[in-house]
C-alpha cells in the first residue's frame, strides 16, 4: 500500500462513504441531478430544525385529547392542497420554461416565511395550521423533486444512484442539522432553531434557481407512459410502497401520542427522530446488496415483513426500547422499498421520463402518509394496540405479496417450460438449415426431452429418437440426422399443437 | 384519439378540486371562534387560581433549583378544559412557569417511586369547571405526593376589567386527584 493511498482526505472519504454500493459512477451520482444534492441537505437540515423546535411548541403544554380534534381537522385539511396541486406540479415541471425551479422555490421559499412565523407563535393556537402548512410544502417539496429526478438525469440508469444518494446526504445534514439544533437550544430558545432554519430553507431556495433545465424527453405518448406506470410490477411496487409510507405516518403520530401520554421527557423525541433517520440512512446502504440477493420486488415484501415482525414483538412489550427499536427498523424498511421502488420504476416504466407521470405516483405516496396519520389520531389506540395494528397491515400485506409472488413464479416457471421445447426446436431447424445437421441433432433430442420436462407422458418413440441421435451422431449419417429432425418435430408438434 | 383521457383528466380535476374545497370548508369552519367570551372567564379564573397556587410558600417552586419545574394540570371533569382556555393559560404563565395539562396522570406523576411524586419536582393542579356564568366557585386540588394531596375551594370574580378571589380559599376534601384519572 503506497503512501498515497492510506493517507486520508476529506473528499476521498466522502466519495467513498456516498458511493458504497454504486462504485461505477462519480461522487454525485449524475453530473446534473447531483446539484440536487446541496437543495435536498438543506431542506432535509431546516426539516430537523423545525422538528426539534417543536419540543419547545404548545404540544407539550395542552392535553392530547383537547387538541386531537383539532389535529385530526388540519391532518384532513392537510391532503386537501394535494388534490389540487398534485396535476398541476407535473405539468409545471414538463411544459412551463424553469417550471421545476419554480415548484422548488416556492415549496422552500413558503417554508422560510412559514418557519419565521412560526419562531414567534409557537406557544399560540396558530401552531397547527403553521405546523400543518409546513408540512404541506415538504410534502410538496417531495413530490417535486422525487418526479423532478427522472427528468434531470443525464442516463435513467442513474435514478436509482441518484434517489439514493439524495437519501444519505438528507440523513447527514438531519444528523448534522440535530447537533446544531441542540446547541441553540442551550443557548437560547427553540424560536431561534426555526429562524436558523428558515436561513437553510432560504439558501435551498436560493441553490434551487441554479439546477439546470430538465432533458427534453423522448417522443414518447404519455399513455406509453402510463402503460408503463400502471403495469403489474409497478402497481404492486407503488401498493408496497404506498403500505410503508402509511405506516411511518402512522407510526409517528401514534408513537409520538403515546409517549406525551406516558409522559416520556422531550429527548425520548429526539431519540426517536434520529432512530428513524438512522434507519433511513442504514437503509440506503443495505438496498444494493439487497436486490442482489433477491430482486426488487422481493426486497419490497422483505421491507414490509420485517418491521411487522418488530412491531409484533412491540406490541407483546409495548415499552421505550421496544419503540425506538420499530421506529429504526421503519426507517430501514421504508428505505430499502423506497430503493426498491426506484429499481421497479427505472426497468419496468423505462420510457416514463415526464414530472407529470411521477407527480400522479409521488402524490399517492405521501397521501398514504396523510392517511396513516389520520387513522392514528382517529383511533386513539393504546401503543400495543397500534403496534399490533402495524402487525396486521405490513404483515398481511407481505404474506399477501409472497402468495401472488410465488403463484407468479410458477406460471412464469410453466411458461418457461411450455416454450422451451418449441425455442430448442426452432434453434434445432437453424442449425439443420446452416447445415450443422450434428449439433441440430442434439438440440433436436433436447427439445424433445424438454417436453417430457414440462410434464409431458414419456412416449416410446422418444427412445427411438434416442438411438437415432446417437446413430447420426455416431457415423455422421445424413439420412438418419434428417429422419431424427422429422421425429423431434413429430413429438413436439404433437405435445403443441399450432393453433388453427 | 386523445379526447377521451383528456376529458377523463378533466373530470378527475374537477373531482379532485371539488373535495379539496370541502375540505378546505371544514378546515376554515375549524378555525372559527367558538365561544371566546366564555373561554375567556374560564382562562381568567384558571390563572387567578394558579397564581394563587404558585404564591403559596407550602407549593412555591424551588428557587434554587436551575430548571423551571413544570406545573401539571388536570381536569376534574366533566371533560376536558377547552383548547383556547389551555393555550391562554399557558401563554400568560410563559416564560416564568411550565404549564403542562395532561391527559393521563402517567404524564404528571413518577408512578414507579415510593408515593408516586410529581416528575421533575413539580406539582399536580386538578382545577374543576367553571361555570359559563353566574358566580365562579371552583374545585382546586393540589398534589405533591399520593399522601400529600389538599383540596381547595376557591371563589372568584370579575372586579373592573381584574378577575381575582374574592375571599382566602377554603380547604375541602380532596376527590379528583386521590383516585384514578
Amino acid at each position: 500500500m503506497n503512501a498515497a493511498s492510506t493517507h486520508w482526505s476529506p473528499i476521498r472519504w466522502i466519495r467513498h462513504f456516498t458511493s458504497q454500493g454504486f462504485d461505477d459512477l462519480p461522487l454525485l451520482g449524475d453530473r446534473e441531478a447531483g446539484r440536487l444534492l446541496p437543495v435536498q441537505a438543506l431542506h432535509s437540515f431546516g426539516d430537523t430544525m423545525f422538528a426539534v423546535s417543536l419540543v419547545g411548541s404548545l404540544f407539550f403544554n395542552v392535553s392530547l385529547d383537547a387538541a386531537r380534534p383539532r389535529i385530526l381537522l388540519y391532518l384532513a385539511v392537510t391532503m386537501a392542497p394535494f388534490l389540487v396541486l398534485a396535476p398541476l406540479i407535473g405539468p409545471l415541471i414538463d411544459r412551463v420554461r424553469g417550471g421545476h425551479r419554480m415548484v422548488l422555490l416556492a415549496a422552500l421559499g413558503g417554508r422560510a416565511l412559514l418557519a419565521l412565523v412560526l419562531a414567534t407563535q409557537l406557544k399560540g393556537l396558530v401552531l397547527y395550521p403553521l405546523a400543518f402548512a409546513i408540512l404541506v410544502l415538504a410534502k410538496v417539496f417531495t413530490v417535486s423533486r422525487n418526479s423532478l429526478v427522472p427528468v434531470l438525469v443525464t442516463d435513467r440508469s442513474h435514478l436509482v444512484v441518484v434517489n439514493s444518494r439524495l437519501a444519505r446526504v438528507s440523513a447527514v445534514a438531519g444528523g448534522f442539522a440535530a447537533l446544531v439544533a441542540v446547541a441553540i437550544l442551550e443557548a437560547s430558545s427553540p424560536g431561534w432553531i426555526l429562524r436558523a432554519g428558515a436561513v437553510a430553507y432560504g439558501g435551498g431556495a436560493l441553490l434551487a434557481l441554479r439546477l439546470p433545465p430538465p432533458h427534453p424527453h423522448e417522443n414518447v405518448s404519455p399513455i406509453v407512459e402510463q402503460l408503463e406506470l400502471s403495469g403489474p410490477g409497478v402497481r404492486s411496487a407503488t401498493l408496497g410502497m404506498s403500505s410503508l409510507r402509511a405506516a411511518v405516518g402512522f407510526l409517528v403520530f401514534h408513537i409520538g401520542f403515546v409517549m406525551k401520554g406516558a409522559g416520556e421527557p422531550a429527548w425520548f423525541f429526539g431519540l426517536l427522530a434520529i432512530s428513524i433517520g438512522l434507519g433511513a440512512f442504514a437503509g440506503t446502504f443495505f438496498a444494493p446488496r439487497l436486490r442482489q440477493l433477491v430482486g426488487e420486488q422481493l426486497m419490497l415484501t422483505i421491507a414490509l415483513a420485517v418491521p411487522a415482525v418488530m412491531a409484533l414483538v412491540t406490541a407483546l412489550r409495548f415499552h421505550r426500547v421496544t419503540a425506538v427499536s420499530l421506529v429504526f427498523v421503519l426507517g430501514i424498511s421504508a428505505s430499502v422499498a423506497r430503493r426498491a421502488f426506484d429499481y421497479v420504476v427505472q426497468t419496468e416504466a423505462p420510457h416514463a421520463r415526464r414530472g407529470q407521470a411521477y407527480a400522479g405516483l409521488e402524490t399517492r405516496l405521501e397521501l398514504a402518509w396523510v392517511a396513516g396519520a389520520l387513522l392514528a389520531v382517529v383511533s386513539n389506540a393504546p401503543g400495543w394496540l397500534g403496534a399490533l395494528v402495524l402487525t396486521i397491515g405490513l404483515g398481511g400485506l407481505a404474506m399477501e405479496r409472497v402468495v401472488r409472488q410465488r403463484g407468479a413464479a410458477r406460471i412464469e416457471s410453466a411458461a418457461a417450460r411450455a416454450t422451451l421445447p418449441l425455442r430448442l426446436l426452432e434453434t434445432a431447424e437453424a442449425l439443420a438449415a446452416r447445415g450443422d445437421r450434428q449439433q441440430a441433432v442434439f438440440v433436436a433430442v433436447a427439445a424433445a426431452d424438454a417436453v417430457t420436462l414440462a410434464g409431458a407422458p414419456v412416449k416410446p418413440q422418444l427412445a427411438d429418437l434416442r438411438e437415432l441421435g446417437r446413430v447420426a451422431a455416431t457415423y455422421h449419417d445424413e439420412h438418419t440426422a434428417e429422419e431424427a429432425l422429422r421425429l423431434a418435430h413429430q413429438l413436439v408438434a404433437e405435445a403443441y399443437p399450432a393453433p388453427d | 384519439m386523445w379526447n377521451y383521457p383528456g376529458r377523463m383528466l378533466r373530470r378527475a380535476s374537477l373531482g379532485r378540486a371539488v373535495v379539496a374545497i370541502l375540505l378546505c370548508g371544514v378546515g376554515l369552519a375549524g378555525c372559527g371562534d367558538d365561544d371566546r367570551s366564555s373561554d375567556g372567564r374560564a382562562a381568567d379564573a384558571y390563572i387567578v387560581v394558579v397564581e394563587w397556587v404558585l404564591a403559596d410558600p407550602e407549593y412555591a417552586p424551588d428557587p434554587a433549583l436551575d430548571e423551571m419545574s413544570p406545573v401539571f394540570v388536570e381536569s376534574l371533569g366533566p371533560g376536558e378544559i377547552d383548547l383556547d382556555v389551555q393555550v391562554e393559560i399557558v401563554r400568560h404563565f410563559e416564560p416564568v412557569v411550565d404549564i403542562r395539562f395532561i391527559d393521563t396522570r402517567a404524564e404528571a406523576l413518577n408512578e414507579s417511586e415510593v408515593g408516586a411524586p410529581v416528575r421533575d419536582g413539580g406539582l399536580l393542579l386538578g382545577l374543576g369547571p367553571v361555570p359559563a356564568e353566574g358566580p365562579i366557585d371552583i374545585r382546586g386540588e393540589v398534589y405533591q405526593t399520593s399522601d400529600r394531596v389538599v383540596g381547595y375551594r376557591f371563589r372568584v370574580a370579575k372586579r373592573g376589567q381584574m378577575m381575582v378571589l374574592i375571599e382566602p380559599p377554603q380547604r375541602v376534601e380532596p376527590e379528583g386527584l386521590v383516585g384514578e384519572l
